[in-house]
């Protein structure tokens, strides 16, 4: 064994650990499997299944011109349905949970680098109940991938997980026919059932007084003042705006927990607040009975199956969708799910257990 | 900051190690070391710049205090005034470690005993606290008996604020620190001793980040889960936390030392292979050896120690362990280990005719420190204990194999305690693995410990032949203890970076832990020890 002197020691050391550094980086930099340098190279597919991860880079280094953008209730789109009906490149936006203010840095990221034609936009009730002054707040996010400091981005670049993980993972799906616009879905690794869904679902025994309006009006108009603003600052952007159908489950949790009235008053603003701006379609698929009280569409009480997700895309492309709210209608069909609401509340909707 | 974080590595390390150097090589001695100082100020303001004002007031109201028993002594007032001036000392430093740790804990306990409702207090902990406490208590208690003079500011300050110890000790007597600091030879770059501290660095960095921190996955795992545990699974939770702590505190101290020779300011040792003790008393001889040497020194001896028979012996040993229990942490399950631990060393008493050594300073806590030119020694009345056990002990008769496979045991159940968030779930965790039951939970642990470097092939796994996969996940998880056993057996961290000479595999070998371990930090994880 060849002996060294201390002082060659920490020499050969210090260059050694440098140079597989320098490797360990320079692989990630290359592959960049959270594209947060470049997008896919060496023909390799764009796999992204990580949306905390990687959604920041595709927004900015991905080439597209329209943006796909909620919570879970996005995740299963195919990006391919919205190439296909509307002639476009489509990228998803991605925060599970999210919150609006989360959203809108995604959105404001995508406009500050691309000529976005469409944006779609997941209206979830329970985003517009945050703190619209809060954006990743959890500690898990990696912040060092969202920020512009470039000293940070050695927990990317000396990254085990990364190395180990991610790269593998990255040629392994471009080798296996990924599909690229199955971006962040999960469906596939889910049971949707009428028993699953119940099975996730724990009614509450007591049924809590409504909220006083004061306690929430500010937090959803301060979230719909977000919208309105990426809306009015983007007039040749098309907004579509979807209200998820939510299972009855939900709405009957809604009741029971205090919270229907507060929902129902989102809905509204949200009506009210957007449809007066002319680059603004609004879907409501909420108050489709055919869909919300059946229960195999879902896995639990909000999540439901990507047909329900094709269906909503397909909508979207339609100029006479009966989903659409218009000013026209808007009072009708804000009514017909207070009604739907009400039904619930009152346990007059089949789907509701124990009624 | 933490050891294991890049700041700490890229920025923080070579910034001090140049500063250091070039003041030294000017001969700017005492620019030098306020460098080191201003360093460790930020190294310990990191993580909340707001933990300075608790420090600055421990330290400044700890000097007076030293200053305060040097000038009754000069005065020939000490006999009159020295018992006061100790006693406000001991409050001093116990107030302000009882204040930040402490007062959440008594007040729950009154309104749990009053029945009245108790809103919790928001008290923010300054990290290291206990540590840097508990040196300065020592460095007082020696200055109020005339043991020690007192030093300037600048070393009281560099004695407790020196950033390798300041966060998880080890915690030193001003003996193995101050002296150091004068000595010119020390001030000089010297290749041995610097290469030795970087290996010993990259060794304690590899066991936090790829031993313990990978361990920890399956640990927490369990422990999020004890409901669901079996009786092998829990036998592995409490090993694989016994392990897993061992790793990382042990590693924190590789880590320390190695920083201390890098500086040339080195520091004592706070691990020697406890797992191959042969008792508990042996073990607390070997596993935190200066916390052991603090509660002998200023508890264990001050109390009687062993010279007023035996059953004083047993409450002295009783106390101090119920002490160290509290130290750790402001929790009835941290009182109940300390206690366990206390019937462990105060077992060796039932059995023979002497319970510990009168020797006060008998368990030796070898201090890397030539600068007193000698090895230092140390008491250890929770080390206080090797030859009662191994003497006279109940398990004399038996093997040294045997009778460390039953230490190992019985330290591994009594750390259930420690890591349980309450005394309830301990005994949870403790009644699952007595109750002989299997559910296969293990295969769950197993695929919590979720090796990275494995990914590629429990992927594969996973696609072509999925009911394999728990099994290839168990194996894992059975071949990283027994990695883990060897390596506790085996040779020590601190003679493998001792051993000379060095040569060039094992230059290649530490560059690659070293880079492995960068590697791994992307996910930091916080030090078991660091809110003691």
């Amino acid at each position: 064994m060849k002996k060294i002197s201390f002082q060659k020691f920490i020499r050969y050391f210090l260059i050694l650990s440098a140079l597989l550094l320098f490797a360990a980086a320079a692989l990630v930099a290359v592959f960049d499997p959270f594209y947060h340098y470049h997008g896919p190279v060496f023909g390799l597919k764009a796999v992204v299944t990580k949306s905390e991860y990687q959604c920041i880079g595709t927004i900015r280094n991905f080439s597209y011109d329209s943006v796909l953008c909620g919570s879970s209730t996005a995740e299963n789109y195919n990006n391919g349905w919205f190439d296909e009906l509307f002639g476009a490149r489509t990228v998803k936006a991605i925060k599970s949970s999210g919150t609006t203010a989360d959203l809108r840095f995604y959105l404001e990221e995508a406009f500050s680098s691309h000529e976005v034609k469409n944006v779609f936009y997941s209206l979830d009730l329970f985003a517009l109940d945050g703190d619209p002054d809060a954006n990743f707040v959890n500690d898990s996010m990696p912040l060092y991938l969202y920020d512009k400091n470039p000293l940070n981005d050695v927990r990317y670049l000396w990254n085990r997980d990364v190395i180990f993980e991610d790269i593998p993972y990255l040629l392994a799906m471009s080798l296996t026919g990924y599909d690229e616009g199955s971006s962040y879905n999960w469906w596939q690794y889910k049971t949707f059932s009428r028993e699953e869904t119940l099975s996730h679902y724990e009614r509450p025994e007591e049924v809590l007084a409504p909220l006083p309006e004061e306690e929430y009006a500010g937090r959803v108009d301060g979230n719909l003042a977000h919208l309105e603003e990426l809306v009015k600052e983007h007039p040749d952007t098309d907004f579509y705006f979807f209200l998820p159908p939510y299972s009855v489950l939900w709405w009957d949790g809604m009741y029971r927990n205090g919270r229907l009235e507060e929902y129902l008053y989102a809905r509204r603003q949200a009506a009210e607040g957007l449809l007066p701006f002319e680059n603004v379609r609004l879907l409501d698929f909420q108050s489709d009975e055919g869909i919300v009280l059946e229960l195999d569409n879902y896995m639990d009480p909000i999540h439901f199956s990507a047909d329900i997700n094709h269906l909503m895309a397909r909508e979207a492309a339609d100029p006479d969708s009966p989903y659409l709210i218009t000013q026209q209608n808007r009072e009708e069909a804000l009514a017909r799910m207070e009604a739907l609401a009400q039904r619930i509340a009152a346990g007059e909707a089949d789907a509701v257990p124990g009624e | 900051m933490l050891f294991n974080s890049h700041i700490f590595i890229f920025v923080f390390l070579p910034l001090s190690l140049a500063g250091w150097y070039f003041f030294n090589r000017i001969k700017c001695y005492r620019l030098a070391q306020g460098y080191l100082i201003g360093m460790s100020l930020w190294f310990y303001a990191y993580f909340d710049v707001r933990y300075l004002i608790s420090l600055a007031v421990s330290c400044i109201g700890g000097y007076f205090l030293c200053v305060l028993c040097r000038r009754l002594r000069d005065k020939g007032a000490a006999r009159s005034y020295g018992k006061l001036l100790t006693a406000a000392g001991c409050l001093f430093h116990l107030g302000m470690l009882g204040y930040f740790k402490y007062t959440g804990f008594f007040l729950e306990n009154i309104s749990s005993l009053t029945g009245r409702a108790f809103t919790p207090l928001h008290i923010l902990l300054p990290v290291g606290i206990s540590f840097y406490t508990f040196q300065q208590l020592a460095y007082f208690l020696d200055c109020a008996k005339g043991e020690t003079s007192v030093c300037s500011f600048l070393d009281y300050v560099s004695f407790i604020v020196y950033f390798p110890q300041i966060l998880q000790g080890p915690i030193l007597l001003h003996g193995e620190l101050i002296g150091q600091f004068h000595e010119e030879e020390r001030r000089r770059f010297d290749a041995e001793r610097f290469a030795k501290g970087m290996a010993r660095f990259v060794l304690g960095l590899s066991k936090k980040a790829l031993l313990a921190d990978t361990l920890g996955k399956a640990v927490n795992f369990g422990y999020d889960n004890v409901s669901l545990l079996d009786s092998p699974s829990a036998l592995f939770l409490a090993a694989g936390y016994m392990i897993e702590l061992y790793f990382d505190f042990s590693g924190y101290c590789d880590m320390a030392v190695g920083l201390g020779k890098m500086f040339g300011i080195e520091i004592a040792e706070n691990f020697d292979a406890p797992f191959k003790s042969a008792s508990v008393k042996e073990f607390w001889r070997r596993w935190h050896i200066t916390l052991g040497r603090f509660f002998t020194r200023y508890v264990y001896i001050p109390l009687g120690g062993s010279r007023k028979g035996k059953l004083r012996t047993v409450c002295n040993t009783m106390i101090v362990f119920l002490l160290s229990g509290f130290w750790h942490g402001a929790g009835w399950n941290f009182v109940f280990w300390g206690f366990l631990h206390g019937i462990g060393v105060a077992a060796s008493a039932l059995g023979g005719k002497q319970i510990f050594t009168a020797r006060a300073a008998g368990s030796e806590c070898r201090v890397a420190s030539s600068a007193l030119g000698r090895r230092k020694t140390a008491a250890g009345a929770s080390g206080a204990a090797a030859e009662g056990l191994d003497r006279s002990g109940g398990l004399r008769g038996l093997r040294r194999p045997l009778r460390q496979i039953f230490t190992f045991a019985y330290v591994t159940l009594t750390f259930v305690f420690f890591r349980a968030s309450t005394l309830a779930q301990g005994f949870a965790v403790i009644g699952k693995i007595f109750r002989f039951r299997w559910n296969g939970f293990l295969f769950r642990m197993a695929e919590a410990l979720d090796v990275t470097e494995l990914y590629a092939v429990t992927k594969a796994l996973d696609m072509g032949a999925p009911a394999l996969l728990p099994w290839v996940n168990l194996l894992v998880f059975l071949l990283f203890f027994l990695l883990c056993a060897f390596l506790l057996v085996g040779k020590k961290a601190s003679a493998f970076a001792e051993e000379k000479p060095f040569s060039f595999l094992r230059t290649v070998l530490l560059s690659v832990l070293f880079v492995w371990s960068v590697l791994s930090l992307s996910g930091v994880s916080t030090f078991l020890y660091f809110t003691f």
